[in-house]
Formats: C-alpha cells, sequence, structure tokens
C-alpha cells in the first residue's frame, strides 16, 4: 500500500487545495440557505431528463405565476429511506418529493407524508388512480417490452405469450432481475389477463418462468442498462420502460415498442410529514394538476400527462409514444403496488432463491 | 560558587502533562469509536431487535438460516471474492516483481500506469467493460474479423472477474510492491554462488520472502471484494449476486434496516473471520509490509510442506525454462515478462482508453467507435449546474477527508512507531480495522447513526464517512516511512536545546514528507471516488461526483459519464503530474 | 605415487577488465592462485577489488579478458555452474531458512540426498562449532555466529575456488580477530582455495599466503606478506600496508660516489639502484632509533637522519610511537619498545637509521 515517493505535494499546491475546499463546502451550504427562504421550496424530482422537463413544465410557471422560487434537486431512485430519516429527524431537505405508487404506499402505512388537500373536483381530467389523500399523480410510465425491428423484420412478437415463445421469435432475451413486472409479465405469457393479475398466483408464474429461464441471455438491473442493452444490439427482445425504449427510438436506433399487455403505473407528489412549507408546497401540488402544464411535460418526457385532457393540446405525432394515449391505454393494465407493498419481502426471497438455482 | 548559583530561581518540578506517545493515537482511537465502531455496533444491534416491539429477537438470524437463499449468496460472494483475490494476485505478481526490478526513479513512472484505472470512475469503467466485452462489442467484433469464435465473456462470471479484477489489481500490486522492493538483491546472489539456477533461486528464495506481500495483498483484494455491487449488477448474470447487493436493497427498497444488519453481520463475520485465519498464519502486522512474526508454528508442518511444494515448484521450472531456452534460445525467455507486462497494463488502462473517445462523442449512446465526434457532452456537463456543484463537492470534501485523514492517521502512526511495543498491536488493529470491515457494511451504520445526529445529505456527514474509509491508507503509508526513520535524530534534536513538538515539526516531519504526502493523496483519491457511503450519506443538493454519476446511471445513461470522466482524470493527472514536478524542482 | 604434473593454477584471471561507461572498475588484470592458496585482494575503496571480485563469481560479465578455474574457461559459465563459493560482508543468508536449511541450500542444488545432505550439513555446522543452533533462523543469531553459517554454507559444499567479500566487516574488532583465526583453521583444515577481499591490511597480513595489492583499478603489487611490508614497489604500496615514513626527493651522488636521496626533510643514503630521477624513499618505523641531542650542540651530519621536536606521544600497550614534527612541516613516525625511555613533548630530538633499513621506489 506504500509507495512512498508516489505524489509528494508542495505547499503552495496544498494552499491553492485549502481554497478551492473552502469554495467547494461553502457553495453548497449557501444554496441551502437561500433555499430555505420565505419565498423558495425544494423539490426533489428523479433527475436526469425529468429536471429540464419539469422545469419547463412546472417550476418555472409556477414561480412566474406565484412568486415562489422553485429549486429542484435529484433524488435517490428509491428515496424512503432518506424520506424517513427527513422526517424522523425534522430535518426536511425537500418540501415536495416524487414517489412512486409503491413509495407512497409504504410512506403513507408507516404515516410519514402530509395530506395535500386536493380533490378530484380540482381537476376533473384526473385518472382516478392519480389522486389520494397524501399524492397526487403526475406522470404515467409503463412498463412495456422493446425489441430491434432490425432483427425481427415484419414478423415481430406482439404480446408477452409471443415473447415466451422461443421458437416462432428466436433472439436474445432479457428480463428485469426483480420480480416486479417480471411476474405479471409470465402470468400474461400464461394467458391471464391483464385485469385478472391481482392477487398474482405466484406458483404459477414461477412455472411460466421456468420455461423461459434458460432463454434469458441478460437479466437487467437498472433502467439504463435497458436502453444500453438493446441500442448495441446486445438482445433484441427486452422488457423495459417506455421512456427507455423511447430514447432509443429517439437516438435512431431500429427499435420498437409492444404496448400490448403493458403495465403501467404512476409517479407523483408527496409532502413530508410536518414539512415547514406545507402550504407553499400544496400550492405547488396543485398547480401541476393543470392540463397545459402537463402537455408541456410531454414535450420533453415520453410519460403520459395524469389528467388525460392534457391530450386536448398534446400534438398528434407525439401522443402515440405515450402511456397514456388512448389508443396504448386501452391494451394495458394498472400495475397493483399495494399488492406488491404487502409481498414484497417474500416474493423477492423466492425469485432470488429461483434465479440463483 | 554561591549557593543561589546552585539553586534554580524557578520549581524545578512543575507539574506538565505527560504526553506519552501512545496519546498521539487518541484523536484517531475517538474518531473511529465513534464514527466506525459505535455505527457498526449499532447495525448489529438492530439485527438483533425485533422491528415493532424493539425486544432482543433472532428473527433476522433465523430467516437468514432458513431461507437458503442468503447463505447461496453469501458462498456465490465468498467464491467471487476468492476468485477475484486469486487473480489478482495471480495476475499482478509478475507485474509487481517487475516492477521490484526497475531502478527506483523509472518505477515510480511505471506505477502510474498502474494507478490510471484509480483514477476513472468505477462506475464508468464497468461501462466501459460493457461494451469491450458484450455480444457486439469490441471484443467480439475483433474476434468475428479473425474469423474467431463468438466470445462469451458479459453477464456471466467471467464478466464479473474482469470488472472486479481490473478494479484490484493496482491495489494487489501496489500491497505486494514494498515487500518486493525490500528484499535484498544480495540474496539472488548468493542462490546463484551457491548453484542454484535463476528459476530455481526465485521459487526458493525470492517467492517465500515475497510472500508476506502476497498475503497481505490476498488479504485486502479478498475483504474489498465482499462488498462489491455495481459490477456483479452490470456485468453479471442470473448466478452472480452478492451480498452488498441485498443489503442495499433491503434498506433502500425494504426499508428494513434489522434484516440489513443481519446482512451486513454476515458479511462482517466472513470479513473478520478471514482476517483471523489471516493473522493466525501470517501476522496482521505484514499487512505494513512488516517481516512476519512466525510464533514456534514456523518450525511446523506446514512450513515443511510448502518448502517442499516450493522445492518442487523450482525443480520443475528450472527443467522447463532450460527446456525453453534450448529450444526457443535465451531471447525468448528475457522477453517472455516484458512481453507480459505490456499486456497486463494493456489490461488495465484499455477501460480509460475506451471512454477517451466515447467522451467526443456524437451520439446519445456510448457507442464504440463513436460514429462523430463533437464536444457537446463537455458542454452538457459544463453547463450543468448540479455537475458542476457535485464537481467541487467532491473535490471539497476530499480535500477536508485528505486534510484530517492525514493528521489523524499520521499522529496514529507516530504513535505506532513511539509506543511500548504491548501497545503497538492495538494501535495497529485499530487503525487498520475501517479497511478489513466491509464498506458497505460502515456505509449502512453511518446512514444510521448520521440520520439520528441529522447529519444526512451533509457535507460534514460525507467527510466523516471518507475519513473513517481513508483513515487506515494514511495510517500505513505513514507508517512505513517512519519505519525506516531515524529517531536518534530526535534525540539529537533534543541535545541541541528543541522541545518534543519543535523537533517534531523541524526534523521529523520534513524527514517523512514523502510519506505525509502519499497519505494525503491516498486519501483524497479514496474520497474522490467513494460511492458505497456516498450512495446513503448523500443526497439531495449534496451529491458527490460518483454519487452524481450513479444517478444518472440509473436514469438516463449518456456519454455525459464519459465526458465527467475525462474531465477528472484530467483534473488528476495534471494535479498529479504537477505535484511530481514541484516535487523534482525542490 | 606417480609423477605429479607441473602444478596448474587453480584460478586463472586472463587480462579480465570491466568499466561502467566511461568508469574503469578494472583495467586489464593477471592473477594466478594455486591451489590451497589464501589470496587476499588489498586496496582501498574503490580500487578493483570487488569489481575482480565478482567477475571471478560471475555475478558481473567481464568486458574482456578469460577466467580459468583448473584450466577449463568458465568465462561464459552462469553464476550456477560455477564451481566457486561466495562469503558476503553482510552474510546474505536466507532469512526464511533455518541455519541447516541455509547450510543444506547448496547440496539440495547439487542433488545430494536426504541422509548424505543430513550428514555433510552436520559435520559442516560442527566445524564452525554451531551444530547446537541448526534449527534456528538467522534473526535469532548473533553477527558472529550468522557469518559463522555463512561460511559453513560455503564450506559445505567444497567449491573450487571460495571468494570471500569483506566478510568481517560488519563485525567488531574482538570479534573480527577471533574470526580470522577461525577462518585460518578453516582454510587449513579443508586445504580449500581461498580468494579474500578486504580493506584492513592487518587482517590481510594476519591471514594471507599471498597479498594482491590493488589501487585505481589495477594491481599494484603481489606477493607474500613479508615480502609486500618489507619491500613496497611503491609509495601506495609501502603506505597502504604498514605505517611508513616517506620522503620524496631527486637522486644525486654524494662527494663519496654513492647514490643519495636529496629531500627537503635532508639527504638520505640508500643501498640498491635508484628507480628513476626522482624516488621516495621508505623507512619503517620501527627502523628508526632516537638520539638525544648531542650535549655539545654541534650537529652531526645530516646523513639518514632527521631531527625535529616531539609532536605527540601515542601509546599502544605493546609499542609507543613517537612523532616527530620536522622544520619543514613532515612528520616521522618512530616506534619504540614498551620499555623505552620516552622524550616529553617538545623535546627537540634527531631520529635516524641504517641505509640498508630503507626501500626507494618510484
Amino acid at each position: 500500500m506504500t509507495e512512498k515517493k508516489i505524489l509528494p505535494i508542495g505547499r503552495r499546491a496544498l494552499l491553492k487545495g485549502a481554497g478551492a475546499l473552502a469554495v467547494g463546502l461553502s457553495a453548497p451550504a449557501i444554496l441551502t440557505r437561500s433555499a430555505r427562504a420565505e419565498t423558495t421550496i425544494t423539490v426533489a424530482d428523479p433527475g436526469g431528463p425529468y429536471g429540464p422537463a419539469y422545469r419547463k413544465a412546472y417550476y418555472d410557471p409556477f414561480e412566474a405565476a406565484t412568486g415562489i422560487k422553485v429549486v429542484n434537486v435529484a433524488r435517490d431512485a428509491e428515496p424512503t429511506a432518506q424520506f424517513k430519516a427527513m422526517v424522523e429527524t425534522r430535518s426536511y431537505t425537500w418540501d415536495v418529493c416524487t414517489l412512486t405508487l409503491s413509495a407512497q404506499n409504504i410512506l403513507a402505512g408507516q404515516d410519514l407524508l402530509d395530506p395535500i388537500g386536493l380533490t378530484a373536483a380540482d381537476a376533473p381530467g384526473l385518472m382516478k388512480d392519480a389522486l389520494n389523500d397524501h399524492w397526487m399523480g403526475l406522470d404515467v410510465y409503463s412498463t412495456i417490452f422493446g425489441y430491434r425491428s432490425d432483427h425481427f423484420g415484419a414478423k415481430a412478437p406482439g404480446s408477452w405469450a409471443e415473447f415466451w415463445d422461443v421458437k416462432t421469435f428466436p433472439a436474445h432475451r432479457s428480463l428485469r432481475k426483480n420480480p416486479i413486472d417480471t411476474l405479471e409479465q409470465a402470468l400474461m405469457a400464461d394467458g391471464v389477463a391483464g385485469k385478472d393479475l391481482y392477487p398474482l398466483d405466484i406458483d404459477r408464474a414461477f412455472k411460466k418462468l421456468d420455461e423461459i429461464k434458460p432463454h434469458i441471455d441478460v437479466w437487467w438491473t437498472g433502467g439504463a442498462q435497458t436502453s444500453q442493452l438493446i441500442q448495441s444490439g446486445e438482445v433484441e427482445l427486452i422488457s423495459s420502460w417506455n421512456a427507455r425504449m423511447q430514447t432509443v427510438i429517439d437516438g435512431g436506433a431500429p427499435v420498437k415498442i409492444c404496448w400490448n399487455q403493458g403495465l403501467y403505473s404512476i409517479e407523483g407528489w408527496g409532502l413530508p410529514k410536518g414539512g415547514p412549507k406545507g402550504d407553499a408546497a400544496r400550492r405547488f401540488v396543485k398547480f401541476c394538476a393543470d392540463p397545459k402544464r402537463q402537455a408541456v411535460m410531454t414535450e420533453g418526457l415520453a410519460y403520459g400527462p395524469t389528467n388525460l385532457d392534457a391530450y386536448d393540446s398534446i400534438p398528434a405525432d407525439r401522443a402515440p409514444m405515450l402511456p397514456t394515449y388512448k389508443p396504448n391505454l386501452a391494451q394495458m393494465a394498472i400495475a397493483d403496488d399495494q399488492w406488491w407493498t404487502k409481498h414484497r419481502a417474500e416474493v423477492t426471497e423466492r425469485f432470488n432463491a429461483w434465479i440463483l438455482a | 560558587m554561591s549557593l543561589a548559583a546552585t539553586v534554580p530561581a524557578v520549581p524545578a518540578r512543575r507539574w506538565r502533562p505527560r504526553f506519552g506517545p501512545l496519546w498521539l493515537a487518541a484523536p484517531g482511537f475517538a474518531f473511529l469509536a465513534v464514527f466506525f465502531l459505535l455505527p457498526v455496533a449499532q447495525l448489529l444491534g438492530l439485527s438483533l431487535e425485533d422491528p415493532q416491539t424493539g425486544a432482543l429477537s433472532a428473527t433476522a438470524y433465523l430467516r437468514l438460516l432458513h431461507v437458503d437463499v442468503y447463505l447461496r449468496v453469501l458462498g456465490i460472494t465468498f467464491r467471487i471474492a476468492t476468485l477475484t483475490a486469486l487473480a489478482s494476485l495471480l495476475l499482478g505478481y509478475p507485474l509487481a516483481y517487475w516492477l521490484a526490478q526497475l531502478p527506483d526513479r523509472r518505477r515510480g513512472r511505471m506505477i502510474l500506469l498502474v494507478v490510471v484505472p484509480f483514477w476513472t470512475s468505477y462506475l464508468v469503467k464497468t461501462f466501459a467493460w460493457m461494451i469491450v466485452l458484450g455480444r457486439t462489442g469490441l471484443l467480439n467484433r475483433v474476434s468475428a474479423a479473425l474469423g474467431g469464435p463468438e466470445l462469451d465473456l458479459l453477464h456471466n462470471e467471467a464478466g464479473v472477474l474482469i470488472g472486479m479484477v481490473h478494479a484490484m489489481l493496482p491495489l494487489a500490486v501496489l500491497t505486494m510492491l514494498p515487500v518486493m522492493t525490500g528484499i535484498d538483491r544480495r540474496l539472488g546472489q548468493a542462490a546463484g554462488t551457491l548453484g542454484a539456477a535463476p528459476a530455481r533461486s526465485f521459487w526458493l528464495v525470492w517467492f517465500p520472502l515475497s510472500m508476506p506481500g502476497v498475503a497481505a495483498a490476498g488479504l485486502l483484494t479478498f475483504i474489498s471484494s465482499l462488498g462489491f455491487f455495481i459490477v456483479p449488477a452490470l456485468l453479471g448474470g442470473r448466478h452472480q449476486t452478492m451480498l452488498a447487493q441485498l443489503v442495499i436493497v433491503q434498506i433502500q427498497e425494504m426499508l428494513n434496516w434489522g434484516f440489513a444488519g443481519a446482512l451486513a453481520a454476515l458479511l462482517l463475520v466472513t470479513a473478520l473471520a478471514t482476517c483471523w485465519l489471516y493473522d493466525r498464519v501470517f501476522g496482521l502486522s505484514s499487512l505494513s509490509g512488516e517481516p512476519p512474526r512466525r510464533r514456534g508454528g514456523g518450525r511446523g508442518l506446514l512450513r515443511r510442506l510448502g518448502l517442499g511444494l516450493l522445492g518442487l515448484a523450482a525443480t520443475a521450472s528450472a527443467a522447463l525454462a532450460e527446456a525453453v531456452a534450448r529450444i526457443a534460445g535465451p531471447g525468448l525467455r528475457r522477453r517472455l515478462l516484458p512481453g507480459y507486462v505490456v499486456l497486463l497494463l494493456v489490461f488495465l488502462v484499455a477501460p480509460t482508453l475506451v471512454v477517451l473517445p466515447i467522451a467526443f462523442t456524437s451520439s446519445h449512446f456510448l457507442e464504440f467507435p463513436p460514429p462523430g465526434y463533437g464536444t457537446h457532452w463537455f458542454e452538457v456537463y459544463l453547463s450543468s449546474p448540479v455537475w458542476i456543484s457535485a464537481t467541487l463537492r467532491s473535490f471539497g470534501v476530499a480535500f477536508a477527508t485528505a486534510l484530517i485523514a492525514t493528521v489523524i492517521g499520521g499522529l496514529g502512526a507516530l504513535a505506532l512507531a513511539r509506543a511500548r511495543a504491548r501497545w503497538r498491536g492495538a494501535v495497529f488493529a485499530f487503525f487498520l480495522a475501517p479497511m478489513i470491515v466491509p464498506r458497505i457494511v460502515i456505509a449502512v451504520g453511518l446512514f444510521y447513526l448520521f440520520a439520528k445526529l441529522g447529519l444526512v445529505a451533509t457535507n460534514l456527514g460525507l467527510t466523516i464517512g471518507h475519513t473513517v474509509l481513508a483513515l487506515p491508507f494514511a495510517f500505513i503509508a505513514v507508517a512505513a516511512v517512519l519505519k525506516s526513520y531515524d529517531w536518534r535524530l530526535n534525540q539529537a534534536a533534543a541535545t541541541l536545546g528543541a522541545n518534543g513538538l519543535q523537533a517534531l515539526r523541524l526534523v521529523t516531519v520534513p524527514l517523512i514528507k514523502g510519506g505525509v504526502v502519499a497519505a494525503f493523496l491516498f486519501a483524497f483519491i479514496t474520497s474522490f471516488d467513494e460511492l458505497t457511503v456516498a450512495i446513503f450519506v448523500s443526497g439531495g443538493v449534496t451529491t458527490t461526483l460518483p454519487k452524481q454519476m450513479w444517478d444518472d446511471m440509473i436514469l438516463q445513461l449518456n456519454p455525459t459519464l464519459a465526458a465527467v470522466s475525462v474531465v477528472v482524470f484530467v483534473v488528476i493527472t495534471a494535479v498529479l503530474l504537477g505535484a511530481e514536478r514541484l516535487r523534482r524542482s525542490g | 605415487m606417480t609423477d605429479a604434473p607441473p602444478r596448474q593454477p587453480k584460478l586463472v584471471v586472463d587480462g579480465l577488465a570491466k568499466s561502467y561507461g566511461p568508469v574503469v572498475a578494472l583495467e586489464p588484470t593477471r592473477l594466478d592462485v594455486q591451489p590451497g592458496e589464501f589470496l587476499t585482494l588489498l586496496g582501498p575503496s574503490g580500487s578493483g577489488k570487488t569489481t575482480l571480485l565478482q567477475l571471478i563469481a560471475g555475478l558481473v560479465e567481464p568486458d574482456a579478458g578469460r577466467i580459468l578455474i583448473d584450466g577449463r574457461d568458465e568465462t561464459r559459465t552462469p553464476v550456477h555452474r560455477r564451481d566457486i563459493g561466495l562469503v558476503f560482508q553482510h552474510y546474505a543468508l536466507f532469512p526464511h531458512l533455518t541455519v541447516s536449511e541455509n547450510v543444506g541450500f547448496p547440496l539440495r542444488m547439487r542433488g545430494c540426498r536426504a541422509r548424505a545432505l543430513a550428514e555433510r550439513v552436520e559435520a559442516a555446522l560442527a566445524m564452525v562449532r554451531l551444530d547446537h543452533l541448526k534449527e534456528r533462523f538467522p534473526r535469532e543469531l548473533s553477527g558472529g555466529q550468522q557469518q559463522r553459517v555463512a561460511l559453513a554454507r560455503c564450506f559445505v559444499y567444497q567449491p573450487s575456488v571460495i571468494l570471500m567479500d569483506e566478510p568481517l566487516g560488519a563485525l567488531d574488532k574482538k570479534l573480527r580477530e577471533h574470526m580470522q583465526i577461525e577462518i585460518k583453521r578453516l582454510h587449513r583444515e579443508s586445504a580449500a582455495t581461498i580468494v579474500y577481499v578486504t580493506h584492513d591490511q592487518e587482517e590481510a597480513l594476519a591471514l594471507s599466503d599471498r597479498i594482491c595489492l590493488m589501487n585505481h583499478a589495477r594491481v599494484e603489487q603481489t606477493g607474500v606478506p613479508q615480502e609486500i611490508y618489507a619491500h613496497p614497489r611503491s609509495a601506495f604500496a609501502a603506505d597502504f600496508i604498514g605505517l611508513s615514513n616517506i620522503f620524496r626527493g631527486r637522486v644525486e651522488r654524494s662527494a663519496e660516489g654513492r647514490p643519495l636521496l636529496a629531500t627537503p626533510a635532508g639527504r638520505f643514503l640508500f643501498d640498491g639502484a635508484a628507480p628513476g630521477a626522482e624516488a621516495s624513499l621508505v623507512v619503517r618505523p620501527e627502523h628508526l632509533t632516537l638520539e638525544a641531542e648531542p650535549k655539545n650542540g654541534v650537529a652531526a651530519p645530516a646523513l639518514n637522519r632527521v631531527a625535529g621536536e616531539v609532536a605527540e606521544l601515542v601509546y599502544a600497550g605493546s609499542e609507543t610511537r613517537v612523532l616527530i614534527a620536522l622544520p619543514d612541516g613532515a612528520v616521522v613516525t618512530v616506534r619504540l619498545a614498551p620499555d623505552a625511555a620516552l622524550p616529553r613533548l617538545g623535546q627537540p630530538v634527531t631520529a635516524c637509521w641504517r641505509p640498508e633499513a630503507a626501500v626507494l621506489v618510484p
């Protein structure tokens, strides 16, 4: 471990570094303090492409309308642990945070969310799944499968049963290394209709998964990985989220999405319990229910608006790429996050055992 | 002579606090007790608690034992870590050997090449390996062009091992090297004059003397490997699930702290058992490159067996060397090692070489070779306040970490050098402990502690966490130079009128400067590329660069990652080369 | 017994030379070592003696010349196939092997069978009186013990030539003298051919059958100790071996036509032929005698006689050295027996010697 001469540094370099240190440590402190000013709320969004899209659709218009400044930061992929720590220590880093349905279930179950104070009457176009006391859905994403059109040509798989059909559709396949969505996909491949999925018949799902197991080349673990896998041609058939596949399609790769038998879910705003800026945060949430705002959001994100009235102002060539576009939505079913919240631990355990076997 | 002259005006026996050398380790002891022992103990305590009632309960452990997934994952983790350690040693040994034979100055320069992988974020490295190893990847395209078979190197154990060995090789080489350079060259000459051919002399003399370094490298790479989670997730197949992945899922997705604690305990027990075994066989002190202290057992059966095996290896390789020399001439044997070294260095540098052009791609994907070139992704990086603030924070936190770790670790090393022999073991074990506890265990423990203290997502919390991880490296770097330091110089300074502190400042510190600087840089780089603690402890507005890269990777994989990684690479290289130049100019 | 063949040298160094870049480490050198001989390479550091030793051992490749062992050309033979033994200054014992394993190492390399190996190791250790420590590791031994292990490790396989590179350099004086006797005994008992390197002239005189004096990368003089001491062939040889009083001057003739050397300190008669127009006169301190200043104050003829003041008295137990400062600044050393009457410091004295006791060198 010791290379004495490897890197000696002079005093000047140290001084310079100390200066950089001071800047590095103080800059975020300033940021945090300004974020705490009365006319500012801190919003945790998923980061990445969400940031600019949300800013254009919600943050800037909200600032213009109310004078309340919105500072956005990227939250963790699974912010539940942080959320919990934040509420318990009463050190509120965020005033509003995007939560998936399942995260919302977990947090509401542990009483860590404040009510948002929004009723269905406030936003008539809102999907009924997109609203409850503690949470308002903002965008809809769906689990579908994507395929390489250059590999399949005209004869492409169009259902999970065909995804499972390795004889008719030879390809390198990839599924998620996680029971969520994967079990549903197995059941649909076995002929269960989308609306009859829950409660999941776990035994049947695993039996169906046994069939495909030897034909799966890659078990993916992260969304970005799926884009990479299909874009590079590493696999030709892959379960994924629609926006992941859309990025690849927008990038010019010969990839198509099969909406049939997709499962959709909703992401939306939640408020940490006891947050000091609850009122401003609630105003912000209500602002986001506006169909016009949601339509703007879809310009930069391939996610569906939860307020279906938004389609009135979404261009016709963009609409078919979105999960809540009527023909797409009609082919899909909603994932039951409640069921998963309850059974996730044990099913995950079984899935892990199954995949290692 | 008057009486007054013999009696001092001031009372001679004024009370002064006695700062024995052991006190120097006090800051380190205190720091590690609060931010290392306490959180790890808390986490383990949590695993024994019933989540609802808080009563003592063994539920989590029963679940570990009864559901066979966990023991199986432990087995896989153990297997992958073992293979990684073995491969790192086997591949790294000839490289370290080669480096050890070089003249000092050239060795210094070649080591930079070995360290290159350290300066490329390992998230990015992992993606680079996907690009190189994939079914449609670089290697397979080359293979296809040459009419070779399709190589199955990704999404299986081979892929995981390539990624992990690549990450661990520099650590293995840098750990073995000091022991090797410490071997007396004359011993080889002596073996020669006594009739040992070069191959036999190597096996019978050089190899056994290099063993302490090999063992230390094996231990460090093994324990570091236990905590991997990104590489198996991205390069592995369905069989490659490692314990750290499960710990992360339990905490981030299941919010099941108790069970995460139990899984962490499993990891910890594995690591500690390995250490215990290591201490039995080699003695922990050999981690710092000291000669092993054998206790009687040195004359045992095991030793005889080892020597016997070496004898066989010696005879066989001498015969082989002879045969090769006879068939191919002596030239081949002389070119074999340099040839191998070149290949290995190519392996080490390859991911960085792949990342470089991707940073300048015109594509939206991590494609190689890029379809066109441009600086778009640098513009994205430089115009993004999120990336820039993450970059600044990483530098700031790394600097603070390096300063604190160097001071605390340096004082600890002084204590080690000056304390009485019976305390040395304790000082040594304590300062090294964070290195032999898997990072994920420390990270989770700290998160739990910080959540209570309100230190989650603060720069202070991050700095503390990184200091815990960097402390052993800083400690070892300073301890290594102190080992050859002549303490009589301080006595000389004292007779010339310097007090203890002055002697330390004016004599000791200038002379061990090299070690102090190395400690600083080790700590800096440890913090700068740290992800595990960052995943748990940073977040929100306080994101470090690796954490931002990790988030980005989950959300939108695009060449910004490569651009960022190139910027970081250039900055660090510039700093290091500048430091080297500064040193040379005096 | 049949007719003995003409004695062939055990080791011949024939025109061996070595340079490192522009630095000449060894000028072309010729050296014969007879079987059973104890030859010492003596010289100051940097004189080329260690280079010569390493060349013989094969640790360094020569630029020119040959090495013959028992008449065979071994110049290109790799180290491990040359039948030589080398004892290092810092012993170079293998720290991971026990004493008996260290000593057994060369036998193992020669494929010696286990039983024979054990017996020979035992015998070698008995020879250096270390048989009771054979299971120890080197670091558990004292410096003298380690050196004896190194000797045993070398003698055990009876190499054609044993090379020793300042083997006693790291020991204190007392131990060094003890080990000298030990080495002498080993040499006598084993009849080995030994080439010994040292910069310690007393050690060289005590041990050697022959001394090869080296300076500036070449051999200055080779001969038996007595010869080198009594008849140095250069000022360097005279100065390096033993104490000498050396006077530099021009060769002239006395009024009677006898050759003499005119030096700043005086004019000195000498025996034998002069080596050139300029030369140095060497007189050993034991050949000088002190004369009290003549009472009448009339100085005797200044031939082979120098006058000065006592500058220092150095007591050394078996003798006392008197240092006399001459008017020209030179210092002359006179050796007195312990029972001799000592002059006082500062006392004017005269020292003289017989012409045949002096040696003239170039």
